[in-house]
């Protein structure tokens, strides 16, 4: 079913719910693992997914087409992880506390992370970029997203990010060269 | 950027729980039935105003009633000249003792009376 469609259906006398359970399945999926390179940890990505949606729910009635519906949901998604990042932070290590120092204890930590020792240094070197880098790398990169997507989830220029995103391979490249002699 | 993708390969390290994204839709669905019934509110949250109304109200007596009065020396005043006096000294000035023997007569008081008189008050006593 097509974003308009949905959003037709929603606006329907008592189809509200049967719209919003379409909007879950077609999303659900996109926007968890969106969340998870975001917050790394499963039972955080799960949390913060749940309460996207209830954002969504809440917004969905008001939404007017500004955005296409999938970009809007991202955005959603984008902060509310930024924001239980920063919540963590706070109640983990205080107002002086560093983001990256508490995600590399999680991504270390995690149950849920099936990749080798290689993949594991990729991650380590993505934490080493800004907040902004990390968002626009994982989504370009792993989400394959273009970039005018990303412009839109982000309300950052097409121009800004293809830097952004060229800075932060380059980054990541040299972090990898002196962290994994072989690259 | 071919060496970065050959060897990462976009591959996604992460995992999740088995079944999670099957069982995901109803656990949303019941986080949503949540958000939708009213809000209990909490009394304390609906009777703080009142009772910082309440609080104010009191206070306020409290300072007309208990902190104003000692604020202000009933004991001063003006003495009819304009001068400060203390209550004490006029009344120490006027108090006399009591003598139970003494019993004037009514040309004594009236002769008393009219040396108190004053002559402000004499002008006007026709008038009544």
């Amino acid at each position: 079913m097509e974003e308009k469609e949905i959003i037709e259906l929603f606006h329907l006398k008592g189809k509200k719910e049967e719209a919003f359970r379409l909007l879950v399945n077609c999303y659900k999926e996109r926007l968890y693992w969106h969340i998870r390179k975001i917050v790394l940890n499963h039972e955080d990505a799960d949390d913060v997914l749940q309460n996207t949606f209830v954002k969504v729910w809440q917004g969905l009635t008001e939404f007017r087409y500004e955005a296409r519906l999938f970009t809007w949901m991202y955005r959603i998604a984008t902060n509310e992880s930024i924001n239980f990042l920063n919540d963590k932070k706070r109640k983990v290590y205080g107002n002086s506390g560093e983001i990256t120092v508490m995600l590399e204890n999680v991504l270390e930590s995690d149950a849920y992370f099936n990749g080798d020792e290689i993949q594991k240094e990729l991650q380590r070197a993505i934490l080493k970029l800004s907040e902004r880098q990390r968002l626009i790398f994982n989504m370009k990169y792993f989400d394959d997203m273009s970039y005018e997507d990303i412009a839109e989830v982000l309300e950052v220029a097409v121009g800004t990010l293809k830097a952004t995103y060229h800075n932060a391979v380059k980054k990541i490249e040299e972090y990898l060269r002196i962290a994994d002699p072989s690259f | 950027m071919e060496n970065f993708d050959d060897r990462y390969k976009r591959k996604n390290p992460f995992s999740v729980p088995e079944r999670y994204f099957e069982q995901l839709d109803k656990r949303i669905e019941q986080r949503i039935e949540v958000e939708k019934r009213p809000q209990k509110v909490r009394l304390v949250t609906l009777l703080k105003p009142y009772v910082g109304l309440v609080a104010i109200f009191l206070l306020a007596l409290f300072v007309v009633q208990v902190v104003l009065p000692h604020a202000v020396d009933k004991d001063r005043m003006l003495a009819r000249d304009g001068q400060e006096v203390t209550a004490l000294q006029e009344n120490k000035a006027e108090t006399f003792e009591f003598d139970a023997g003494f019993n004037p007569t009514n040309e004594e008081i009236l002769e008393y009376l009219s040396t108190e008189v004053s002559d402000y008050e004499l002008l006007y006593a026709d008038l009544y």
